[in-house]
């Protein structure tokens, strides 16, 4: 178990280091610290970057495990709790009605959101304490703000504009730079701090909510805590990088066969795959074709979605069950 | 019900009533607006895009947007106008133009040039179809003449009539053909003449620089005098690459075009690193993108001396009569680098 997960930071570590030296200019270590101009890229774009793809994508991924361990439904990721659409719905308010102007009217305006959708998840679940209620009220908030989203580009006074909003939307991590991790970073880190706290509540809910309530379990602080620490997690990384989904989704399916299916356990190597993830699609997403760079987002499903399905196809879904 | 029928006749007396002044031009297209505006007497113009009254996606000044009316281009608010014409262009819905069809109206579609050539066979496309090809043409002068004044010196074709390839490979076909009245000149001229001002006359020096000449499409150090790179964002941090109308003006104007250089098609994003490993000579923007800011924190710590100037939204959208005013700027940032 500690080998395995030793194993997996070393990934993250290659991963990290990867992504400070490839893009379209490979800049091999031995040009670092020189006088080389192309230092400066590695200083100012690529390690802003590489920390903040970290973190987004360790916040990602243990969201994702925590969601699929509280609702004990595989399909559970960041996105059915609402707060990526919501977050996406004040970014793209931001950009559209050109509020506050620049990356921190744009983070002020999805963390603003993405509180309003937390708030408002909260309220609507706080008696029920079921997670069937909680799942119904996320989907609801997220397919509500899907289509404000879609009202205000259609709002858009100009062509441009609605190219910047598609283009938030399908989420970067391309030209972030030291002011969008500190913005971010603090967010993410007591966010996940929250979730982290969740494991032992999320063992005995494996047992169902009665058998969880009897054994000591208080729900609603369990509740409290992941609505509050996803909230901060996706909310903050949807702030500085729009949205990029299917962490959350696949790491924690990738990493049970490996870690095993008790929820606690898979709280921290889903932290690290998704950094780990995260980091390999960016820098993917650096190397492709052309004078532009592809989407995370895009990237992301691109590279999910086929190993999902083999993941599927080879264990026929006993990788859940 | 009996009171309803009268107040009915009244509202419908109220839609139709612009039937009884109907008639006129409508334009949905925001590019055709500034050259209807030009075209023809306001008298004439029954509506034009709810763009042309938007600073940021207008290519005409706002105030004599303002003096028209506008409408979004749905098939009710143009056929309730009952227009002689309707101008369209090819981002219109096909739904759209197939009500309007169904309407009766008479219409012309118009689509983006992409060229100066192609702009000013579209403004007498469109100059014919008011009746206004005088107008038309004069138009088309005031660009030539602009495009003759815009560059320091003019390349020629080399060899069979095609300029030197990129050094990256990318540039096959973007030959420096030029679009006006140039192409007949002799492609195979003395070596001493292959510089020649638009006019056709000997270059005069007027002190642009050590020569004042340049060859756009030339990769730099190929025995040519290479031209001052310049990148243009049009919005935000859309760039603007090869195979657009401002890349040729860009082009025109004395530039090299950094983004077609960096491998841009059409427009699009560029990530700071690319713009940092080869810095342009200039950056032209029209307002300040979110990126911006990191971007000229990132070029002061490379010590590239990249020159910044702004370059007007209103100049981007459209060809036609904003060409004129978009190679003044350029020429004019073109200018105050060579000093």
């Amino acid at each position: 178990m500690t080998r395995r997960l030793a194993l997996l930071a070393a990934l993250v570590a290659a991963a990290f280091l990867l992504s400070l030296i490839a893009g379209k200019y490979w800049i091999p270590p031995a040009m670092w610290f020189s006088p080389d101009p192309r230092w400066a890229i590695v200083t100012e774009l690529r390690l802003p970057r590489a920390i903040l793809g970290l973190t987004l994508g360790a916040g990602l991924g243990l969201s994702g495990a925590v969601l699929q361990g509280y609702l004990r439904n595989p399909l559970a990721d960041p996105a059915v709790v609402g707060v990526s659409s919501s977050a996406a719905l004040g970014a793209v308010a931001a950009i559209v009605l050109g509020i506050g102007g620049g990356a921190l009217g744009i983070f002020a305006c999805a963390m603003f959101a993405a509180g309003g959708s937390m708030a408002l998840l909260a309220a609507l679940t706080w008696r029920a304490q079921s997670s069937v209620q909680f799942i119904l009220a996320g989907t609801v908030l997220a397919s509500l703000s899907g289509a404000l989203t879609a009202f205000l580009i259609s709002l858009a006074p100009n062509p441009y504009a609605v190219a910047e909003a598609i283009d938030w939307l399908m989420g970067a991590l391309t030209d972030r730079g030291i002011d969008d991790v500190r913005l971010a970073v603090p967010f993410i880190a007591a966010g996940s701090a929250l979730l982290l706290l969740t494991g032992r509540a999320l063992d005995a809910l494996t047992l169902g909510e009665a058998a969880a309530r009897s054994l000591g379990v208080r729900l609603g602080r369990l509740q409290a805590l992941i609505v509050l620490g996803t909230g901060l997690t996706i909310g903050a990384s949807v702030a500085v990088t729009g949205v990029v989904g299917f962490v959350g989704l696949v790491v924690p399916h990738l990493l049970r066969p490996i870690f095993g299916h008790r929820p606690s356990a898979l709280l921290l190597p889903s932290a690290l795959g998704g950094a780990a993830l995260v980091l390999v699609a960016d820098s993917l997403c650096r190397l492709a074709p052309g004078a532009g760079e592809v989407r995370l987002g895009v990237a992301m499903a691109l590279i999910g979605a086929p190993f999902f399905l083999a993941l599927l196809l080879r264990g026929g879904g006993r990788s859940w069950n | 019900m009996k009171p309803t029928i009268p107040l009915l006749a009244l509202m419908l007396a109220g839609c139709t009533q612009p039937a009884a002044s109907g008639g006129g031009i409508v334009s949905t297209n925001p590019c055709a607006d500034a050259m209807l505006v030009e075209l023809v007497p306001a008298s004439r113009i029954a509506a034009i895009s709810h763009y042309s009254v938007q600073a940021e996606a207008s290519s005409m000044p706002l105030s004599v947007a303002r003096r028209f009316a506008t409408t979004t281009g749905t098939a009710e608010e143009v056929i309730g106008l009952h227009p002689d014409l309707v101008v369209t262009s090819s981002f219109t819905p096909p739904a759209t133009l197939a009500a309007y069809q169904r309407a009766g109206l008479k219409m012309l579609t118009l689509d983006s040039p992409t060229t100066i050539a192609a702009s000013e066979a579209q403004i007498r496309t469109l100059a014919a179809a008011l009746g206004a090809a005088e107008r038309g043409e004069a138009m088309v002068g005031r660009i030539e003449k602009a495009a003759a004044n815009a560059a320091p010196c003019l390349p020629l074709p080399v060899g069979e009539g095609r300029g030197p390839s990129r050094s990256d490979g990318k540039g096959e076909g973007r030959a420096f053909a030029p679009a006006t009245g140039l192409a007949q000149i002799d492609p195979h001229p003395p070596a001493a003449a292959r510089l020649l001002p638009a006019s056709g006359q000997p270059f005069p020096r007027n002190g642009l620089n050590s020569t004042g000449c340049c060859l756009p499409d030339a990769p730099k150090g190929r025995g040519t005098v290479g031209c001052p790179s310049a990148l243009l964002f049009i919005a935000g941090d859309l760039a603007n690459g090869s195979g657009t109308l401002l890349d040729e003006l860009m082009t025109r104007a004395g530039f090299r075009n950094a983004a077609a250089d960096y491998g841009l098609r059409f427009t699009g994003g560029l990530p700071i690193e690319t713009i940092a490993a080869h810095p342009p000579r200039v950056i032209l923007a029209p307002d300040a993108s979110r990126t911006a800011l990191l971007r000229a924190r990132v070029l002061a710590r490379t010590g590239a001396p990249v020159a910044e100037a702004n370059f007007p939204r209103r100049l981007v959208n459209c060809g036609g009569p904003a060409i004129v005013p978009a190679l003044q700027r350029l020429s004019e940032v073109r200018r105050s680098l060579a000093s």
